[in-house]
């Protein structure tokens, strides 16, 4: 099994390369994550940050390299079972735009519950403790257009950690806020994290958010260009 | 106006030329339609002499022939069209996002709101204003099937009496020239202002594409009215008290219920949504539900042309178990045989243009939300949960849509055919299997709509929506 610096990977990327067209997006990169780390990638823009995120979380498939997840390759499984996984072991939280708009905050968040065809009270119930958890009970019944950004990020957060899930992909979650909401947003997903005792794998370009991780890993034209240990 | 004609060229020629050839199809059907109605004026003050014609009459159709059917003819020419005109609703919707896109950059361009109107109008207009000159063609071509000795006809003896009923078209008034292209203008004028519908809601700034604030939830009291109108009439026309002119009498009431029930869909689609909210148990249900309740009116419209089949078929089944015997008791009278086996045909036709006018609703709403659906795959929905939801929000309102158009098709028939005839054994089967193989027939529409819009929900699906706004 592979170690990080923060004990057994619970999810390592090996020598990922993915191309998007002429574009090499990925050039051989690697990855540790393990249970309960908080990680930040950085980069420039074009750097592939956001394509290592979606190969390490099964939305893209890598053209070559492996995932492996809790000793278990996923780069190989079919897209149903992908997404499965994903929606049973992983979160995901994107910058902006994820919620269904016709849905309620609640709604929203339960949703991952209510595909997993669990009943609807218990799913709706279990949305609103995070919901609360997190400071966003009284928005409950909105919808994400009523919502401002940082509430909407905030119903995201919910919705992503409302599985229990093991490890939880950010792709710059507070790049769509002002400083105070994203600092607010950002400090609310780490408390979740470190609560849930989940791994964070985190893709940002604000050095403040960067330097909130237990470890940073600097992506640059497809390739690791440097790893730092933060706080 | 060479400005505008080149940048539409540009539009058309970079992804645009689908929606257009879609438009001209379904504009080539109105028109071919509108000139079939237009010939049998021109027929009626050619052969009339209170018009001052001085043409010898054909040898047509009773439903021509009988200047008091000849207006029920001409409306039910007039209501096949609300099939292709549904369908060009939806067509019109086609790529709305990328087109709102571009007309938002030709405003940063420095295009005023009225230069942006004018193009949306031409890119529409255009195409519409060709399909109404095909649809001449159109026209020809149900003309060599219904007019003169027509092709249908020759599948019979040409002297039988189911010939001769088939003979719907005249074939000694053509339109001339100038009624061609006015036809075609006309048609084409619909097309532009059609498009500017489609844009009326939002506000296209130089910065993007906003819209404005939801409209209220529909309401359902317009609507009723005319379908209580309507079926009122049809109880006056039932105890003879309708007036001087039965025949106008029928055709008002029969527009009175059409309208209504057009209008009545988007409401219908409201409360449906909003009773499968409260009790949906499953995602899919749910998220079909939300849909309906967030946006009831375009869902409504897609689906209003299965109520409208609904309601011909149910006002069938209750005239198709009383149709009476020819004069010698030989089988039954062609008179009403064939014009009941053309509605069929024409309902059987109508069906796929619906199947496409719902299929094109759903991939539209599919392309709007793709960034949602996108984020809702990543976070662990699967394909099956995807279509299984798109396969609810559609049947949600295409079944009970048509439900409820079958039920306003049959009452009205039963009070005019009378409740003793009604009650019958053989009526009730009938309206047994007309209502199932209805309802079947939505169904099968719901179904194939979704499987249609299957590669639009993949695209929808597709992670590199996470990267785009």
């Amino acid at each position: 099994m592979t170690t990080t610096l923060n004990g057994p990977a619970l999810l390592a990327g090996q020598a990922l390369r993915k191309s998007f067209a002429r574009t090499e997006a990925l050039r051989g990169v690697g990855l540790e994550v393990a249970a309960g780390e908080v990680v930040a990638v950085t980069g420039p823009s074009g750097s592939g940050k956001s394509t290592l995120l979606h190969c390490l979380a099964g939305i893209l498939r890598p053209e070559a390299g492996q995932v492996v997840f809790d000793g278990r390759r996923i780069d190989n499984l079919d897209e149903t079972a992908r997404t499965l996984l994903r929606r049973r072991e992983f979160g995901i939280v994107l910058q902006f735009g994820q919620l269904l708009p016709e849905l309620t905050a609640v709604q929203n968040v339960a949703l991952p519950l209510l595909l997993e065809g669990h009943e609807r009270m218990a799913c709706e119930q279990a949305a609103r403790s995070w919901l609360e958890r997190l400071g966003a009970l009284a928005e409950a019944e909105a919808t994400p257009g009523e919502l401002s950004g940082g509430q909407q990020q905030r119903v995201a957060v919910a919705r992503a950690l409302v599985c229990g899930p093991r490890i939880i992909f950010a792709d710059e979650p507070t790049g769509a806020l002002d400083t105070v909401a994203g600092e607010q947003v950002l400090s609310e997903l780490l408390n979740a994290v470190r609560d849930t005792h989940a791994a964070l794998v985190m893709v940002t370009h604000d050095n403040r958010v960067a330097a909130r991780a237990d470890r940073e890993v600097i992506l640059q034209d497809g390739r690791l260009a440097g790893a730092s240990v933060g706080a | 106006m060479l400005a505008n004609l080149v940048l539409v060229r540009a539009f058309l020629r970079n992804g645009g030329i689908g929606r257009a050839v879609l438009v001209a199809c379904c504009t080539a059907m109105v028109s071919g339609l509108l000139f079939v109605a237009l010939v049998t004026v021109l027929y009626t003050y050619a052969t009339s002499a209170t018009f001052g014609g001085s043409q010898a009459g054909e040898d047509l159709s009773d439903l021509i022939d009988n200047a008091t059917l000849r207006m029920g003819y001409l409306t039910g020419v007039l209501l096949i069209t609300l099939a292709p005109l549904t369908l060009l609703r939806q067509v019109l919707r086609m790529g709305t996002a990328a087109r709102e896109q571009r007309l938002a950059g030709l405003r940063l361009a420095g295009a005023t709101p009225a230069d942006v109107r004018r193009l949306a109008g031409i890119e529409v207009g255009l195409p519409s204003f060709a399909g109404g000159l095909v649809g001449y063609l159109v026209f020809l071509g149900l003309r060599a099937v219904f007019g003169g000795v027509p092709v249908s006809a020759r599948m019979f003896d040409p002297a039988s009496e189911v010939a001769y009923q088939l003979r719907l078209i005249p074939m000694t008034v053509s339109p001339t020239w100038w009624q061609v292209l006015l036809v075609a203008l006309a048609v084409g004028a619909a097309g532009a202002i059609g498009a500017g519908a489609t844009i009326g809601r939002v506000r296209i700034s130089p910065l993007g594409v906003s819209r404005q604030a939801p409209r209220a939830a529909p309401r359902p009291w317009v609507a009723l009215s005319l379908l209580v109108l309507g079926v009122a009439g049809f109880c006056l026309l039932a105890m003879g008290t309708s007036g001087p002119n039965p025949m106008l009498g029928s055709i008002a009431a029969v527009l009175l219920v059409v309208v209504g029930l057009l209008l009545l869909t988007p409401w219908l689609t409201y409360v449906l949504g909003r009773l499968v909210v409260a009790r949906a148990a499953s995602a899919h249900v749910l998220l079909a539900g939300r849909r309906l309740v967030t946006d009831p009116r375009p869902a409504g419209r897609a689906a209003a042309a299965l109520g409208v089949i609904g309601l011909v078929a149910g006002f069938g089944s209750v005239f198709v178990t009383i149709l009476p015997r020819s004069a010698g008791g030989s089988g039954l009278d062609p008179f009403y045989v064939v014009p009941t086996i053309l509605v069929g045909i024409v309902l059987f036709l109508s069906l796929p243009l619906t199947v496409f006018s719902l299929a094109v609703h759903g991939a539209e709403t599919l392309m709007d939300r793709k960034r949602a659906i996108a984020s809702l795959a990543a976070a662990g929905a699967v394909e099956g949960d995807l279509v299984r939801a798109q396969r609810w929000e559609v049947g949600l309102v295409a079944v009970p849509v048509t439900v409820v158009g079958l039920l306003f098709g049959a009452i009205p028939a039963e009070l005019m055919v009378g409740v003793h005839q009604a009650s019958s054994g053989r009526q009730a089967l009938s309206d047994l299997v007309v209502s199932l193989a209805t309802a079947g027939c939505a169904a099968l529409a719901v179904f194939l709509a979704t499987a249609l819009t299957r590669p639009w929900l993949r695209r929808a699906a597709s992670p590199t929506n996470l990267r785009t706004a």
